[in-house]
């Protein structure tokens, strides 16, 4: 087991990859909260993947079906099982993992025993996924009701041709009615193996301990093969520029989706995200005027919320708000975007900032196995010198990165009453 | 020194931020609401040192990123305005950002941006419009429009809430200046000031030093009593896929243990949680719906359950709940059951003192409502017997069934 300081954070982290390839980190802290994840390296962005030797095909929604499934064991419910030890269990499925986690104060071993149950026992019978289709059609009935998550589901679907991140997380009425026991079998076996997963626990723990532990735990456990992911030849255009939706609504929402090209970039993940990161602070916050340009602007009427995302070479920049006119908020958006030009003041304003943001999280457990998780989902390892690497960030490169910058594949998506 | 507002310490070296809460109160009236989510609009906008978001922006970041918020809580008869700080000691940063945090703070509320002694004129014009289209797409969000309208037809008030049209003619009536003296009206309001972190010697005297207005101490919040006659059914229709359903309890006679312990054991049982009674048999056993939920609110004594489903499962819903109210009435739970949803509830107790934000609002319902330190409450969730279960289970009673019904 190696020892490893986040530097400037006051953050011990103990990093160990046991036989069976899973990463285990552990961070103590001492909190009554202790939080424990299992993260899955399987999200919403694979339908595609190798399986007993040929290319096989799932449904769109089915990672996040299969995370439904994971608290359904043959003669108990996971849940029951940390509720009887006083804990909180969930889970949740984004675009590229499933994460399984526990908050809870004590009886920790035992909770982290079915932590491990819930990934690793899974019992799907027809009957019991014919149950779940209803429970998640009403899941899904219910991001269809707000206008923001419709705008930004279209204008992503739109976006994208054949890669899988173009669907909802949750999948499509359609696409959850087709998942099978065998699809759930076939996804499980592939990607729910010990070498695909990560593991960290924060809180007031021993490492020495968990490590013995989940060695016996494992001890019966070998090293799988890494599940092998279909790759798409995903064009940089977008599919569809413009498409409008009619809901009985009063004001109309927009999302705009930026698809901007990044395999040119010879920077590594965590620094070329951190210069996105500062052309959108400096162009797209406070920090610049816009948000006051935006509250003086009676066409816009919500602030202006912004989001990024990396699949594959591609960053998925959106900016969503309520408006009376598409034309002008695509227009302030543009011309945000054709300009930039950073002060040295700003940019260290801007790294002041992370550097503080890193700080004042790391004193909460949950936010602190976050901000790991992020890192080894983001970047594949915990960054230890992520704050020397904000340190080092400079204006000159950072123009570098926005000149090579292609803004001309975007698709608008827009709610209406009509 | 003599002061006109209390200020409640919380010393601990547990973290490194400090956290700061002034909290404004005063009897509550129909008006209330449209004045602070105006005044929190404009106060946020800008203070009279940093007179554009861009400076403020700015201010803040150089101050290492303080989070400030403002908030309105309510109860029965009270409101409360919280202007909330919370920035990291300087232990972590540097010396003097303390009293420079503080006073940042303060200054939205104290030093707002003025101009001839009142609000800007344009920035009130544009809060004002972008209020009202708030409250214009309300629609947009069905769980919130929904809980809105719930809420309005439980007469939780001394004052009727007015339907949204006619709060919208209300607002596009006030003016600038009535902004304005409202504000300045607040000076007369109790107030009480909660600090948590490692706090040092002289941080009560940079407040002391940086505050002004003529203050009172508050007084202490009580539950609220219903009258439930009968059962009042509301029902509207939206263009959502799926329709919400809220049935609403209220509950009288109670006693402070009752309305502050037994009150969410109850609720926990419920609705609280995956293995809860509503849970199990509207989604485990039945698949009526994805969530469905029991929440209890101690300043008004009264519990919804919130569930999004198909409109033609109504019925279903609201004799699954009342089945369940039913069970726990007769005593159908486990003693072993009861164990375990205490063991959540202290956990969460627990869990509290992990926050230093947790532990200032804990630090506020002592003050404001007479409730206990967080190591007392978790003593007191160990004497919720069983009969206390059933007891308060008699006393809820079913006030309003509301659905937006979804007609896509």
């Amino acid at each position: 087991m190696e020892k490893k300081e986040f530097k400037g954070l006051n953050l011990n982290i103990y990093e160990e990859t046991l036989a069976n390839g899973l990463r285990v980190f552990i961070c103590p802290m001492k909190r009554h909260k202790i939080d424990a994840r299992m993260t899955v390296h399987f999200g919403a962005d694979v339908l595609e993947f190798m399986y007993q030797g040929k290319m096989k095909k799932v449904s769109p929604g089915i990672a996040h079906f299969l995370e439904h499934k994971m608290f359904e064991k043959e003669n108990l419910n996971i849940s029951e099982l940390y509720e009887k030890n006083g804990a909180l269990g969930n889970a949740y499925t984004d675009d590229h993992v499933t994460v399984y986690y526990f908050e809870s104060p004590d009886n920790f071993y035992e909770n982290l025993k079915t932590l491990l149950k819930c990934v690793h026992e899974p019992y799907f019978t027809s009957e019991n996924i014919t149950k779940e289709i209803g429970i998640i059609e009403q899941e899904l009935k219910a991001t269809l009701s707000d206008a923001d998550t419709l705008a930004y589901n279209k204008a992503k679907y739109n976006s994208y041709k054949y890669l899988p991140y173009k669907y909802p997380i949750i999948g499509t009425e359609e696409s959850i009615k087709q998942i099978t026991k065998d699809d759930l079998y076939s996804v499980y076996n592939t990607f729910y193996v010990p070498v695909n997963m990560h593991l960290i626990i924060t809180g007031n723990v021993n490492p020495q301990e968990v490590i013995k532990f989940l060695n016996d735990y494992y001890k019966n456990s070998f090293k799988k093969a890494m599940p092998v992911i279909k790759k798409y030849n995903e064009p940089k255009e977008v599919v569809l520029e413009k498409e409008i939706i009619s809901q009985n609504i009063n004001n109309k929402m927009c999302c705009l989706n930026y698809k901007i090209d990044l395999s040119n970039f010879n920077l590594s993940p965590f620094i070329l995200q951190r210069y996105l990161n500062v052309l959108l602070l400096n162009n797209f916050s406070s920090l610049s005027g816009f948000t006051d340009l935006i509250f003086q602007n009676k066409n816009i009427l919500s602030p202006v919320y912004w989001f990024m995302d990396i699949e594959s070479d591609f960053a998925n920049i959106s900016f969503s708000a309520e408006v009376n006119d598409e034309n002008v908020f695509l227009d302030i958006i543009e011309k945000q975007l054709q300009n930039f030009d950073i002060t040295e003041k700003k940019l260290e304003l801007i790294k002041k900032n992370w550097i503080s943001q890193y700080l004042i999280n790391t004193e909460k457990v949950v936010l602190t196995s976050e901000i790991i998780n992020e890192q080894i989902i983001k970047y594949g390892n915990i960054v230890y010198d992520s704050i020397d690497k904000i340190k080092s960030l400079n204006k000159d490169l950072a123009l570098e990165v926005y000149k090579n910058l292609d803004f001309s594949n975007k698709s608008l998506a827009i709610v209406q009453k009509g | 020194m003599k002061r006109n507002y209390n200020i409640y310490l919380n010393k601990t070296k547990e973290f490194k931020t400090i956290t700061i809460s002034f909290v404004f109160q005063r009897k509550n009236n129909v008006l209330d609401e449209l004045y602070r989510t105006l005044l929190r609009k404009i106060l946020l906008l800008k203070t009279a040192k940093y007179d554009t978001q861009e400076k403020l922006s700015i201010a803040s970041f150089q101050l290492y990123s303080p989070i400030v918020t403002l908030k309105t809580d309510v109860s029965k008869d009270y409101r409360s305005f919280n202007l909330t700080g919370q920035f990291l000691n300087e232990k972590y940063t540097e010396k003097g950002m303390n009293k420079k945090n503080i006073e940042f703070i303060m200054d939205y509320f104290w030093h707002p941006f003025l101009k001839d002694n009142m609000f800007d004129e344009s920035d009130f014009a544009l809060c004002k419009k972008k209020y009202i289209e708030e409250l214009k797409s309300i629609k947009n969000y069905p769980d919130e429009y929904s809980l809105n309208s719930c809420w309005r037809e439980l007469n939780l008030y001394e004052f009727k809430i007015p339907p949204t049209e006619e709060y919208l003619k209300m607002l596009e009536k006030i003016t600038v200046k009535d902004l304005y003296n409202y504000y300045k009206s607040m000076f007369t309001d109790s107030l009480n000031i909660y600090i948590t972190g490692d706090i040092s010697e002289d941080i009560p005297a940079v407040i002391d030093n940086y505050i002004y207005g003529d203050f009172s101490l508050g007084s202490v919040i009580k539950a609220s009593e219903y009258k439930v006659d009968e059962i009042k059914k509301v029902q509207e229709k939206a263009d959502i896929p799926q329709s919400k359903l809220i049935l609403a309890y209220k509950a009288n006679g109670l006693s402070k243990f009752e309305n502050e312990y037994v009150s969410l054991i109850f609720a926990m049982i419920l609705g609280g949680g995956t293995t809860s009674f509503l849970h199990e048999e509207a989604r485990e056993e039945h698949s009526l719906c994805y969530y469905i939920y029991a929440n209890y609110y101690i300043l008004f004594n009264i519990m919804l359950i919130e569930s999004g489903i198909n409109s033609q499962n109504k019925e279903k819903i609201v004799k699954i709940a009342q089945k369940a109210i039913d069970k726990i009435k007769n005593g159908d739970f486990t003693l072993e059951k009861l164990a375990e949803t205490k063991k959540i509830y202290k956990n969460v107790l627990l869990e509290a003192q992990d926050s230093p934000l947790s532990i200032t609002n804990n630090l506020i319902a002592m003050v404001t409502r007479g409730a206990d330190k967080l190591s007392e409450k978790i003593a007191k969730v160990d004497e919720v017997t069983k009969d206390d279960v059933i007891n308060f289970a008699k006393k809820i009673k079913l006030d309003t069934i509301y659905m937006l019904e979804g007609i896509r």
